[in-house]
Parts: structure tokens; sequence; C-alpha cells
């Protein structure tokens, strides 16, 4: 936004604002001035939000008298503004008590020139004031001097707006802090109301729950004991199926001496044959007996004083873990 | 105090309490809210799986019944005790039975060492000596199988009692079957 300005000319003010918008108006004295920037300031097109318009008050010579020194000792910028101030008398028109001054060093130029300029106290408290009044805010006042701005807004009023400045921004901080704040505590009353009904609903759930755990937990019980007496059952078929495997599997050219099973190891025979070679083929050949193997043997050649030969045979594997 | 004293000490007063809140207030609370936030997401999956288990249970309920049937059957086929005694005795009374149902003759009972428990029930097991020719001992056998009792028959030796013996010698086997035997013992389920 272009700022608002307000130039103060003998016998006229000329404002420019927001846009393009150029105002002038004459005023006769310093008894009409208030009352002409009061209106130039109706006038002004204002935005219906936001801020006050800030206004950059430029006092034009001769209403500010401006004047370039020379001689004056060197000293730092504040002691300068204070010695033009303190002898004011002496380069303006009027006392010192009657005038606000501003003096800076002329940069760029050799030797020790100086440029100063002066405006009287009441035509500069007329112009705040009345400023003030129409509902803008003063920015800055002063006078161009060779180029360069002389600002002349007195010190109360340099240190009442560096006030509003801070209480602005301590405003802003605490809306900015108060927002965090009403967020925050948003969120962590979201939290609680979600925890309270969660809360809730876990303690509805529990009965219910309780006792499905309860009834799972029965049923896994109830089925490790069903498997339990299954697998007794399962061992009891596996041994009967072995010894039938068995009966079947003995030829008739030989007969048992020992039979030994179990339902989960490996299982034993022990007998006489002719030929054990051939009771071992037909274990073999039974189902459930396929890894029948040749434990000992008696003579493989039977003889008419040992007709008969003894033999082992072993079936089956460790299923014990 | 002057104006720009007052105004140091003020500055000073509200960086501490700025430090104070950065350091160590700001972070707890944002711990803490951290800590809330993890809390309510693990209730959150917490009601949610109890829901979906709530959900399923008709299937837990149908598959507990099923059991329950299952277990009322296997009432019947567990011994009728309460101790590892009244166990063995029962056993030993029903293969006494079986054996002379069978021709055989029961020559010794002995128990074994079981300590085997799967919730409720408790496991006995005894060793015997039954003497009898091939067909009793068979017979026998298949009786176990039918017997309403779930008996189970984890290890058979038969020995021949003369292998010298001529062929038309009667058949004499002596068989030592391992058996074992469940019942309901009153004793707290084994988890």
């Amino acid at each position: 936004m272009k700022p608002v300005e307000l130039h103060v000319e003998r016998g006229r003010l000329k404002a420019t604002g927001d846009g393009s918008w150029v105002g002038e108006a004459p005023y006769g004295g310093l008894e009409d001035l208030a009352e002409t920037v009061g209106t130039l300031s109706r006038e002004m097109p204002r935005a219906r939000w936001g801020r006050r318009p800030s206004v950059r008050i430029t006092i034009h010579p001769p209403v500010a008298q401006t004047r370039t020194l020379e001689g004056l000792p060197s000293l730092r910028p504040g002691d300068l503004r204070a010695l033009v101030a303190e002898q004011a008398s002496r380069f303006f028109r009027g006392s010192r008590d009657e005038l606000v001054t501003n003096a800076g060093r002329q940069p760029g130029t050799s030797g020790n020139v100086v440029r100063a300029a002066a405006v009287d106290r009441h035509t500069l408290e007329l112009l705040i004031g009345a400023t003030r009044d129409s509902g803008l805010s003063v920015g800055s006042v002063g006078t161009p001097v060779d180029g360069a701005w002389l600002e002349l807004l007195p010190e109360r009023e340099r240190a009442e707006q560096r006030r509003r400045r801070l209480r602005s921004l301590a405003l802003h901080a605490a809306v900015v802090a108060l927002a965090w704040l009403a967020t925050a505590g948003w969120y962590v009353a979201s939290l609680r109301t979600e925890r309270q009904r969660l809360d809730r609903e876990l303690a509805a759930l529990r009965p219910a729950t309780t006792a499905l755990a309860s009834l799972d937990r029965e049923s896994r019980l109830a089925a490790r004991m069903l498997q339990a007496v299954e697998v007794s059952r399962a061992d009891y078929l596996r041994l009967l199926a072995q010894l039938h495997a068995v009966i079947l599997a003995l030829p008739d050219s030989a007969y048992l001496t020992t039979v030994s099973l179990s339902a989960r190891g490996p299982g034993s025979v022990t007998g006489m044959a002719r030929r054990p070679t051939e009771g071992l083929s037909a274990f073999r050949a039974q189902a459930g007996l396929a890894d029948a193997r040749l434990k000992t043997a008696g003579p493989h050649i039977p003889t008419p004083q040992a007709p008969w030969g003894e033999f082992t045979i072993q079936f089956g594997k460790d299923t014990v873990k | 105090m002057t104006q720009r004293e007052r105004r140091v000490v003020l500055g000073g007063l509200a960086l501490s309490l700025v430090a104070l809140a950065g350091t160590r207030l700001i972070p707890r609370l944002v711990h803490w809210v951290a800590q809330q936030r993890a809390e309510v997401a693990a209730l959150s999956q917490l009601a949610l799986r109890q829901r979906q288990a709530i959900a399923s249970g008709a299937q837990v309920s149908d598959s507990a019944a099923s059991q329950r049937r299952q277990l009322e059957a296997l009432g019947a086929a567990v011994l009728a005790a309460h101790s590892d005694e009244e166990a063995l005795e029962e056993l030993s009374l029903r293969l006494g039975t079986l054996a002379r149902r069978h021709d055989a003759r029961l020559e010794r009972t002995e128990p074994m060492a079981d300590s085997l428990r799967v919730g409720f029930l408790r496991r006995v097991t005894i060793r015997t000596a039954i003497e009898s020719d091939l067909t009793g001992l068979l017979d026998l056998l298949h009786s176990l199988g039918r017997d309403s009792t779930a008996l189970g028959l984890s290890a058979l030796r038969i020995a021949a009692a003369d292998p010298q013996s001529l062929p038309t010698a009667p058949e004499v086997l002596r068989s030592e079957l391992t058996i074992s035997g469940w019942y309901v013992s009153r004793q707290e389920p084994s988890p």
C-alpha cells in the first residue's frame, strides 16, 4: 500500500493517498490548519479494515526553516543535534523553546558542512494533533534539505511511537500465543475425551472379552485333552497294524521266537529260518515294514546238523523326540 | 528504581520465563501429549481387536460346543478313578476281565512311572505279563481297541515260551504289554 503523504507549504496543504488520489487545500493561518488537515483526511480514500494509515508529513520551507551550517565543531551526531537545539536561536528565527530542530552532517561533502532544520513547535503539535484526530497515525515528520530527510518528530512523539509499536508487538504476540494455547488446549481436550470414551468402551467390552477369553482357554484345553487321547488311540492302532504285518509277512519256512514292537520306536523280530534272507524279502514286501533290515543271521547254508538258522530283523524308526 | 532499570529487570524476568518454558515446560508438555497420543492409539487398537474378537465370538462358541460334545463322549472313555492308585486298580481290573474273556492268563501287573498330564486328564501306565496262544493274544488286543475306555498300547513283546517244542505241542506265548489309560484328576488342570 502506498504511504499517505501530507505536504505542508505556505498557505497550502497537499496530500497524496492510496492509488492516484491527490488532494489539495489552502489554509489561512495556524488557526485553520487543523481544520484543513481534517478536511483533507476525510476526503482521503481508506481501506475499510486494517490498521490506521500512517502519514508522512513533509514540511516545506518556509514553514520549516532549513540551513546549511559551516564551521561547527566536529561532533558526534547526537551531540551535534544537541548543539543545534541548544543554540537554535542563533541559527534560526525564533527562540530555543519555540523550535523543534534537527541537524546532520551532509554526506559526500568535503569539510565540516552541516544541514539543519527547524520548525515551530506549536505548528508541529497542531499538525500532529490534527492528523491523529483525523484517524491517521503520524509515521514521520520532517523536511528535505539538499535532498536528504531531516526528521523533526519531537522526542516525546518518537518515544510514544516506540511504545505503540511495542504495545502492538506485544498484542500480536499475545494473540498468537493465545491461539497456540487454544489449539493445544483443544487438542489435549480432544485427546482426553477420546481416552475417556475408549475407557468406557473397554469397560463395557470387558465382561464379554473375559468370557470369550475363558471360553477360548477352556476350548484350547479341551482340544489338547482330546488330542492326547487321540494320540494314545493312534499308538494302539499303529502297534496293532505292525503286529498284523509281521504275522502276514512270516513265510512258511520260518518261525518266530520273539516279537518286540513299540508304538514310537523300532521293532524287531527274532526267529529261525532255513533261509533268513527269504524272510527279510517277505518282511520288506509288507506295507509298514518296508525298511526292514537283517540285524543278525545264522549260517547261510543250513546243514543236516543245523537245518535252521537264527535271524533278527529290525524295522521302523525311533520317532520319540 | 529508574525506568531503565525496571525495563532491564522485567526483560531479564521475561527472558528467564521464556527460557524456562522453552527448555523445561514445553518439552515436558510435548512429551506428555505424545505419551497421551500413544496411549490413546494403543487403547483404540485394543478396543478394535476386542470388538473383532466379540464379533467372531459365535465361531468360538460353536467350536467350544463341538469340543464339549467330544469331551462328554470322552467321559465314557476315561477310567472311573480320581487318583493314580484308583486308576491303576481300575486298569488292572479291566485288563484281567479282558484276559479271562479270551483264555489268557494274567501273570503279573506292575505300575510304571508316568507323569503325563493334559488339562484335567492324567495318564497311568502298567506293564502286564500275559500267557496265551496267538489267537487269544490277538483277540485280547482287539478287545482293547473295542473297549469303551481309551486304552493305549505303547509297547508289546511276545516270546515263545518254549521255542524248541514240537509243532504238535500246544502254542504258548508269553507277552508283555505296556498299556496306558486316562482318568480325570481332581487337581487343578495343567497349564
